[in-house]
């Protein structure tokens, strides 16, 4: 009869331990949203525009401190926030360009880019004193985001680029 | 005796603290239970305010970063030229047209679907490819689609409507540019071809796409009022010497397989073979000619063809009065240029375009200007008054000197 007694208390403690478990159990993740393979993205979206020049793209693949640095080119964001990039900007030194950064989570998509804002100002105000011809590309700049994905265009045919960027994410 | 007293009394006792026992027990457990339960509620009370808490930031941020958003603002239907004429959808006509069933169109589309099927089943015939297609609708819009006495975007009061609709253009048979543009869109959507509405503030136009990435900018607005042609199937190079536009949002047009360069074209052996052929296409009232070099030209001989295309223009002003003539090159599908000659003769009924500069209101406009900068009219190419055609405009007016005066004259 104690045994009894003693397993029946022991079941009912492990019942309300589990009771306990469940009701802390973890929060619903927020939907990341689509994810898309970067190098297919960057593919698609250089074809988009036919007018870009020869282009210089660095990416985040080899990882290390060179990715890193690389990254420090297009944005002063913590690079701890990123989990891939790439970024293509013409090689001749005009002002297209063509970014797209991967965040580890969405919330820092609204930093990531008013900093995208802040280098395209910058590079308007470095085109204005060497190469005036280049301004009105960096005044039509696209700064678009799909979930954890931001992406910066700035190219003759931004528009297309900017629904190719979108089209990578609808499904087909 | 007493044993058995005791060991009675014993077990009475013994139940007694047993049963306390047994109590005590369960009020701890209800206890531990009710203490178990408490904790679970208020940590799915907290999981439930955090999670509030967490989708209430991932709003603001989902908001911030929305408003850091910087688009490409192309549009085209819903935007308004000249801040007037809206860019109306017609897909659902053309959709319609294709899939054979217009019962979801209003009585106005209905009616709009059956003007443009008309037209097209006057104008087109089987076997024709697109270019083909277009062209026939092309040429008939040029032929029927007039103005409303504009001469440019703007609908003066009592010009008779507002034709920048399909619908109205085709009832109408007249247009601002936007009718134009949404019109020729219509029926090149119906037609299978995709078709863009390009336009700056206050002028539109079309792009079509006629083969796959083959795209093609055609201003049947400005040829309606023109020279045929001289705004068919351009490049984007081509468009641009005359038309201004956001081209961000668009597809490349650099095409030349359908021009009308290359299409029309005829060889000539050389460029001194030119003005001959120009001749007999003027004999022959055609509005545009196009020329390809059999040799082509060297870079030193563009100077020798521009200098042939300016006295060209010479010769033909001697030839044909209220004419306009343009001489423009054309890069053809080889890399060669072709030398293209427009002519727009102006209708001898209607009234020369442009302002009379001989006219009695022309010489008050120059008198003002000169009066008010200090200049002489004649500077400004007031000739006084109308000459008597006898006496040569070279020969001085002579001018009567006052006896007396030691030969000074006052002239008023």
């Amino acid at each position: 009869m104690r045994n009894s007694v003693k397993r029946i208390a022991c079941a009912a403690l492990a019942a309300l331990l589990l009771a306990c478990a469940w009701g802390c159990a973890p929060k619903e993740q927020a939907d990341p949203g689509k994810d898309v393979d970067m190098s297919a993205l960057l593919d698609t979206l250089i074809a988009a525009d036919p007018t870009l020049p020869e282009l210089t793209i660095v990416t985040s693949h080899g990882g290390g401190t060179l990715a890193e640095t690389d990254f420090t080119y297009l944005s002063d964001l913590d690079y701890q926030l990123v989990d891939e990039y790439f970024y293509a900007c013409a090689k001749a030194g005009s002002a297209e360009e063509i970014a797209v950064v991967k965040l580890k989570d969405a919330g820092s998509a609204a930093a990531l880019m008013d900093s995208l804002h802040k280098h395209v100002e910058q590079r308007q105000g470095t085109f204005r004193e060497y190469d005036p011809s280049q301004v009105p590309l960096t005044e039509q700049a696209v700064i678009v985001r799909e979930g954890r994905y931001v992406a910066l265009i700035v190219c003759q045919k931004n528009g297309l680029v900017q629904n190719a960027f979108r089209d990578s994410f609808q499904d087909k | 005796m007493s044993t058995q007293t005791e060991t009675a009394g014993g077990k009475t006792q013994g139940k007694g603290l047993k049963a306390a026992k047994a109590v005590g027990a369960g009020l701890l457990a209800l206890c531990l239970v009710g203490s178990l339960g408490l904790n679970v509620y208020q940590a799915q009370a907290q999981q439930k305010y955090a999670a509030e808490m967490g989708a209430f930031i991932a709003e603001q941020k989902d908001r911030w970063a929305k408003e850091e958003e910087q688009e490409n603002a192309y549009q085209e239907d819903g935007y308004k030229v000249a801040g007037e004429y809206e860019i109306r959808s017609t897909t659902h006509i053309s959709d319609a047209y294709k899939s054979g069933d217009d019962s979801q169109l209003s009585a106005e589309d209905k009616d709009t679907l059956k003007m443009a099927k008309d037209v097209l089943d006057e104008v087109l015939s089987d076997g024709m490819d697109n270019y083909e297609k277009e062209l026939a609708v092309y040429q008939w819009m040029v032929a029927n689609i007039g103005n409303n006495g504009s001469d440019g975007v703007i609908v003066r009061p009592g010009s008779g409507g507002s034709p920048f609709t399909p619908h109205d253009v085709l009832k109408s048979k007249n247009a601002v540019c936007v009718g134009y543009a949404t019109t020729f869109r219509l029926f090149m959507n119906m037609l299978g071809m995709d078709c863009h509405i390009v336009h700056n503030d206050y002028h539109s136009w079309d792009l079509v796409e006629l083969e796959p990435d083959q795209w093609y900018h055609v201003d049947v607005y400005s040829d309606a009022h023109g020279a045929e042609f001289a705004n068919f199937n351009m490049t984007d190079a081509i468009c641009g010497m005359g038309h201004s536009w956001d081209g961000s949002a668009l597809p490349v047009a650099d095409s030349v397989k359908y021009s009308p360069a290359v299409q029309n074209s005829v060889e000539v052996d050389s460029l001194l073979d030119v003005p001959a052929q120009f001749k007999k296409a003027l004999d022959e009232k055609q509005g545009a000619v196009y020329y390809r070099f059999k040799t082509p030209l060297t870079e030193e001989e563009q100077p020798k063809a521009d200098f042939l295309a300016a006295l060209l223009e010479n010769a033909m002003r001697a030839t044909i009065e209220d004419a306009y003539f343009q001489a423009m090159w054309y890069p053809g599908e080889d890399g060669n240029d072709i030398l293209g000659l427009l002519v727009e003769r102006y209708d001898e009924d209607e009234p020369d375009p442009g302002f009379d500069s001989t006219s009695p209101e022309a010489k008050a406009v120059i008198r003002a200007i000169a009066e008010a900068f200090g200049l002489d009219p004649a500077e400004l190419g007031d000739t006084g008054d109308d000459p008597d055609p006898d006496i040569p405009v070279d020969d001085p007016i002579p001018v009567p000197i006052p006896e007396g005066n030691g030969g000074s004259v006052i002239i008023d």
